[in-house]
């Protein structure tokens, strides 16, 4: 980027800390608005606005559902779902929990990720050669100049990270990183696959994140598999910025095993327990917001959660059925 | 559902099924077979292609655990037949049912089949031959994830995947789902391999829907069928593997 754009990124947060909104110095402030940030870089200058626009548009037409860069996404919103739930976070108010934004309006744009008061900044690269320095806009430039545009616009501290899919690569670039981005930045890996499946098996941080949001525990590669695609799912349809909590919530209706905190406990109906505990063998949890259970041999997972209608009408059946044993209630189980 | 008949001539036959197995998956295609028919060929196509395994297996070292992995839908027809054959050659009691009840959901623009349900015999982990039987396998996504359940749990030596029909390019599509190292113990057991899809369904596959071919119902309502190789199998827990296939013989 030209020494030109550079001054006008200056000039564009100068300009934004001047409108006059009495916007408050916080560590929690998210990202202005894409409208704010483009209708302001077009005022200062044609070419800022065009390459910001450049990049939000390349990156978003022809988006799969479980592309590189949003496969990375869930493995993040996993990771950081486990560790806000395990911090205690509140489950009825989403404000405090990590927020994510794909495809922010940044020159670090392929995910940003709003955690313990730092907004991160990720770049993807699914490639087998990269330098910080090559090509029309550098890598180095953009991680430059969002450091320069985060701290005019008077955001949290940043961190960068670069993502990219060969170990070898990722090792290279480590070793070559300039040293004025160094202090915000980082490299790291994350694999390409040509399936979601393949991926799980061959990449075991990924395993370990994501079975920190699932109900069941020592889950098994299918279920961490169907996990990780209701996330990109979720991702998917979130479009914006979106709190952990919320993208938990609305994975969890295509995989019930992913934990989504209950606004409000329903109580079970009355003799709906006791119905259960005639039936030897049979255990039953609603850890996470599903009826997971186990007789001997048998398990399963209802595919619905305890929140619909539909677990009303299980229960009901189960209350009406009166199952003696299990092979009276299996029918009920799916 | 009606099914239209469709040229067998379209289609490949694996250069080791016999004429038997190839008559028996032909018939299936047969709009004018019923629903009782259809699952006596299964059944009897599941014993053709056991013995098909059975060849390949050589002589498992007792005590190898034979995990037999199947859908709800296959349980009582292509993988009882399995499991007959297996009886036959003495090997009752090495074997270890696994029943899967998939649903079928596309998230995210992929295809997937996760488990709601599941009976898993427990066995050992390691010196195993796992046997996945399913009626076709086209896109593999149900394979894909029953296996990978399986093989969460168990690491064999060796790997069959036994279906009647593939649409052209399963085997290559299955492969890829797994790592190298697990895909390389795949051997494929097949009587025919189709190349055209109308819709969804393979043509002439298995004569359309299995579930419907089968008697039981939709894709949603496949899923409340309990079969009987299972509930025999729950109840005899604990009894003797070869009184429970005797009874099942009988």
């Amino acid at each position: 980027m030209s020494e030109g754009v550079a001054g006008v990124v200056q000039t564009l947060s100068g300009a934004l800390a001047c409108r006059g909104d009495n916007r408050k110095l916080n560590m929690s402030h998210p990202q202005p608005s894409k409208e704010e940030v483009l209708a302001c870089a077009d005022r200062l200058s044609p070419e800022l606005g065009a390459y910001l626009r450049n990049k939000l548009r390349g990156g978003s037409s022809g988006r799969k559902g479980a592309d590189f860069e949003r496969l990375f996404a869930a493995y993040t919103l996993a990771g950081e779902a486990r560790k806000a739930l395990a911090s205690g976070l509140p489950l009825d108010d989403p404000t405090p929990w990590p927020h994510f934004h794909e495809q922010a309006v940044a020159f670090v744009d392929d995910l940003l990720v709003e955690s313990d008061g730092a907004h991160h900044f990720y770049q993807l690269k699914s490639v087998a050669k990269l330098s910080w320095a090559a090509g029309e806009h550098p890598v180095a430039e953009d991680f430059r100049c969002q450091a320069r545009l985060s701290a005019a616009l008077r955001q949290p501290p940043i961190k960068t990270t670069l993502v990219v899919s060969d170990s070898s690569l990722r090792e290279a670039l480590e070793r070559a990183m300039p040293e004025d981005v160094a202090c915000h930045s980082a490299v790291d890996y994350f694999p390409s696959c040509t399936s979601t499946n393949r991926l799980v098996w061959e990449f075991a941080p990924l395993r370990q994140a994501v079975q920190g949001v699932l109900s069941r525990p020592h889950a098994k590669c299918d279920d961490i598999e169907s996990a990780l695609l209701a996330l990109c799912s979720a991702l998917q349809a979130s479009g914006g910025r979106r709190s952990a909590l919320d993208l938990l919530r609305a994975a969890h209706n295509n995989c019930t095993l992913i934990v989504a905190p209950p606004v409000a406990a329903a109580p079970l109906l009355a003799g709906f327990d006791e119905a259960l505990a005639r039936i030897d063998g049979f255990t039953y949890s609603l850890d996470g917001g599903a009826f997971t259970w186990r007789c001997n041999d048998d398990e399963g997972v209802l595919p619905y959660s305890l929140e619909t209608p539909q677990f009303d009408d299980f229960q009901r059946n189960v209350l009406d059925t009166c199952p003696r044993t299990f092979d009276e209630l299996e029918p009920l189980l799916t | 559902m009606t099914h239209e008949s469709l040229p067998i001539d379209q289609r490949a036959y694996s250069p080791l099924a016999t004429p038997q197995a190839k008559r028996l998956v032909d018939s299936l295609s047969s709009p004018e077979l019923g629903v009782d028919e259809y699952r006596q060929a299964m059944r009897a196509l599941g014993d053709e292609m056991a013995g098909e395994v059975l060849a390949k297996m050589g002589s498992p070292t007792r005590p190898t655990d034979i995990y037999v992995v199947c859908t709800v839908e296959d349980a009582d027809f292509l993988a009882r037949g399995v499991i007959d054959r297996l009886g036959k050659a003495g090997l009752a009691q090495n074997v270890r049912l696994a029943c899967m009840w998939n649903v079928r959901q596309d998230i995210a623009g992929v295809a997937a089949a996760p488990i709601i349900k599941s009976y898993t015999e427990k066995g050992s982990a390691d010196r195993a031959v796992v046997i996945v039987v399913k009626a076709i396998i086209a896109g593999a996504c149900v394979v894909k994830t029953n296996l990978s359940r399986m093989l969460s749990s168990v690491g064999p030596d060796e790997v069959f995947v036994v279906a009647p029909v593939l649409l052209k390019g399963a085997q290559g599509r299955l492969a890829d789902e797994f790592p190298a190292e697990i895909s390389r113990k795949f051997q494929f057991v097949w009587c025919a391999m189709d190349s055209r899809k109308q819709g969804d369904l393979v043509v002439p596959g298995v004569g359309g829907s299995v579930y419907e071919r089968l008697g039981l119902g939709n894709a949603q309502e496949k899923n409340r069928y309990a079969p009987a190789l299972v509930r025999e199998r729950r109840s005899a827990r604990g009894a003797p593997a070869q009184a429970v296939f005797a009874q099942a013989m009988s």
